[in-house]
């Protein structure tokens, strides 16, 4: 008797610790998988605000419509159960305000049945020229007149991504792809099978399906001038006014103050200077080897940067460059705005102080990244082709992140041509100009952006961005990492940093 | 003759009664027995359906928000910015034991013999760009929910269903 019960004991004490341990075992496979459900559900929470901060900083307009630490956004995955809870913040606790500038954070928890997940990203916006070495924007252009154009023999070579929404036409020419990638085409896919002359030396060439956008130039401009174009259109007669229109009023008489850290909503021409007369070709660029073009109150407005005009405007002085002997415009950063542009006369040159070397007091040197925005715009498409083809130089030409030029008059083109240029920093024969330049219109046509090559290389260094990029002559397209600036429209957002936790 | 005490034997009694006990403890430790082992088999099922779950979202995210195939939406061009569920569902068979037999070719495709469980993968996308007919493309604007719900094929019980959110550029 005794030993059955101790039998009967035994065996239960086996069973029920096998029972004890099998229900053990089936809450922790179950807590596993919820717990990877709630992973997923923090991860959805993450994307979805994530495209919140993208769509936002792409509005260009200061747009802060993302969650915060003070009012947390919340959903779900329909079809599964649990939700999140999620925030943008400045610190990587969660905590603090983004101001939607420079890096953030977004941090997601998500609860579903008996398991808790956190997860953490750290982003930032990144700049428009971030992207692409050359992006030809137009999606209706096509035929031998396409988005991205190669006219004739053309061989052109670009050491960074390419994309276009619409139409490569390379003719007889060749566009290579040094390294990078090539994302062509939003409605066709043309690589490979009808432009042969497309290749790729160690780069990648695909296709996407969807339509890149990009800000049109005056939206741009708005943005940067928002506060004060919209008190200018509301004052009685400007309300159909263009932005154009606002820059051609006020960019000329203002009197701000000159040089670095002028603020870029001061844009005029009284920060543009010309080699001092008394300078030699042994005097070094600086801010006492400068003197200002229009020391006058006469000062040009929003007008023609011209072969004549501007240099000799009433009460202009426009002295020589001692080295190269050509008449010489230096633009200090900051802002400047001209309806068109015909400088095409080889006896005038264009220095861009990126550097801020000319600039007086301490912060020779630019270091507050203050770049020289060259806006070209006007409401009437006629008139002649806006042109460049003298020498432009830069005082920094390694920092390709103080240059940019926006042009955005719909149905023109902006058209450089490589010139014998012997200015400030070029080199030797070869037409070499660093930075942005930056041209969709929002207009019906389009703009176009040529490169002529006229037997000679062109080198840019930099990002180029248009309603249509055509080629006319050889280039070599290099762009540069460092291009980025905290003044350029954000091109999107990019995760640098990700974690997750699991909750108690 | 009489034995002395401690050298006696069971009574009949006492047998039946011990018999009794014993053969109540077996049956009730075989019925418990049977319910853990019932337990065993089911947890083995939860941690392979939730890790052919995890996996499939995981085939998603690596196909990326980009080449994910799209469903079909009737009419138009332009822009649909409500959701579409795809049409197009990705059906897997899998063994108990969680091996890969067959792709099914839609939600009413017949399972083979030696199919167990049964994945569907649903993808539905938000603010599509019409195309032609009754395709579509996503946009930078778009976003696409994959939800995968894995199933026994013998009477359709949901095992496990997870699901996220892909946008262009996220995580």
């Amino acid at each position: 008797m005794v030993t059955a019960l101790i039998l009967s004991f035994v065996t239960a004490m086996v069973v029920t610790s096998a029972v004890l341990y099998t229900g053990s075992a089936r809450l922790n496979a179950r807590a596993k998988g919820n717990s990877e459900t709630a992973l997923l559900l923090a991860d959805a929470g993450i994307n979805v605000e994530l495209k919140k901060v993208t769509d936002a900083v792409q509005q260009y307009n200061g747009s802060t419509a993302w969650d915060t630490p003070t009012s947390k956004g919340s959903g779900s995955v329909a079809g599964v159960t649990g939700t999140y809870s999620v925030w943008v913040s400045s610190s990587a606790d969660g905590t603090g305000t983004w101001s939607g500038s420079g890096k953030f954070y977004i941090t997601c928890t998500a609860t579903t049945v008996g398991a808790s997940r956190k997860v953490v990203i750290q982003g930032s916006a990144y700049s428009i020229f971030d992207l692409f070495g050359i992006f030809a924007y137009n999606s209706d252009l096509s035929g031998s007149n396409s988005a991205l154009k190669l006219t004739g023999n053309a061989v052109v070579t670009v050491d960074g991504n390419v994309g276009t929404n619409g139409v490569v036409s390379s003719g007889n020419g060749t566009l290579t792809i040094l390294s990078g990638s090539a994302g062509y085409n939003y409605n066709t896919d043309f690589v490979g099978t009808n432009h042969p002359q497309l290749t790729s030396a160690n780069g990648t060439i695909y296709s996407f399906n969807f339509f890149k956008t990009f800000p049109t130039v005056p939206s741009l401009a708005q943005a940067a001038y928002n506060s004060g174009f919209a008190a200018w259109q509301g004052q009685s007669g400007n309300q159909s006014k263009t932005i154009w229109d606002y820059m051609n009023s006020n960019f000329a008489s203002s009197s701000a103050p000159q040089g670095v850290g002028a603020g870029l909503n001061s844009a005029e021409s009284a920060r543009i200077y010309t080699w001092s007369s008394t300078a030699t070709s042994t005097t070094p660029l600086s801010s006492t080897s400068v003197s200002l073009a229009f020391p006058t109150a006469n000062k040009p407005p929003g007008t023609t940067l011209d072969n004549s005009g501007l240099w000799t405007k009433s009460g202009a002085v426009v002295n020589n460059d001692p080295t190269t002997g050509k008449k010489c415009l230096i633009l200090q950063p900051g802002d400047y705005y001209f309806s068109n542009v015909d400088l095409t006369d080889s006896t005038k040159e264009l220095i861009i102080d990126n550097g801020g070397v000319t600039v007086t007091g301490a912060k020779n040197g630019n270091p507050d990244k203050i770049p020289v925005r060259i806006w070209i715009g006007r409401n009437s498409s006629g008139g002649n082709a806006d042109a460049i083809s003298i020498p432009i130089s830069l005082t920094n030409s390694s920092d390709r992140s103080t240059f940019r030029v926006f042009y955005a008059t719909d149905k023109q083109t902006l058209k450089f041509t490589a010139s014998n240029a012997t200015g400030y920093n070029t080199n030797g024969s070869t037409y070499q100009v660093a930075g942005a330049f930056y041209s969709i219109s929002g207009g019906n046509t389009g703009t176009t952006i040529t490169f002529e090559g006229v037997g000679q290389s062109c080198n840019f260094v930099g990002a180029l961005i248009a309603d249509q990029v055509n080629f006319n002559g050889n280039c070599n397209i290099v762009w540069d990492p460092g291009i980025g600036n905290s003044t350029d429209a954000y091109g999107g957002v990019a995760v640098l940093w990700t974690g997750d936790y699991a909750l108690p | 003759m009489r034995y002395p005490k401690s050298a006696r034997g069971f009574t009949l009694v006492e047998l039946l009664v011990a018999s009794l006990v014993f053969a109540v403890t077996i049956a009730g430790a075989l019925s418990v027995w049977a319910a853990a082992t019932t337990s065993i088999v089911r947890t083995s099922e939860e941690v392979i359906c939730a890790q052919l779950a995890r996996t499939d979202i995981e085939k998603a995210k690596a196909t990326g928000f980009d080449n994910l195939s799209t469903g079909a939406l009737s009419g138009g061009t332009g822009t649909y910015t409500g959701t579409t569920t795809n049409s197009t569902y990705v059906s897997e068979f899998y063994t108990q034991a969680g091996a890969f037999v067959s792709y099914g070719t839609s939600l009413l495709s017949a399972p083979p013999s030696s199919a167990y469980y049964k994945l569907v993968r649903v993808t539905s996308d938000t603010n599509v760009a019409k195309g032609a007919g009754t395709s579509y493309k996503v946009t930078t604007e778009s976003t696409r929910t994959i939800v995968t719900t894995v199933a026994r094929v013998s009477d359709n019980t949901v095992m496990y269903t997870m699901g996220t959110v892909l946008v262009k550029a996220g995580i």
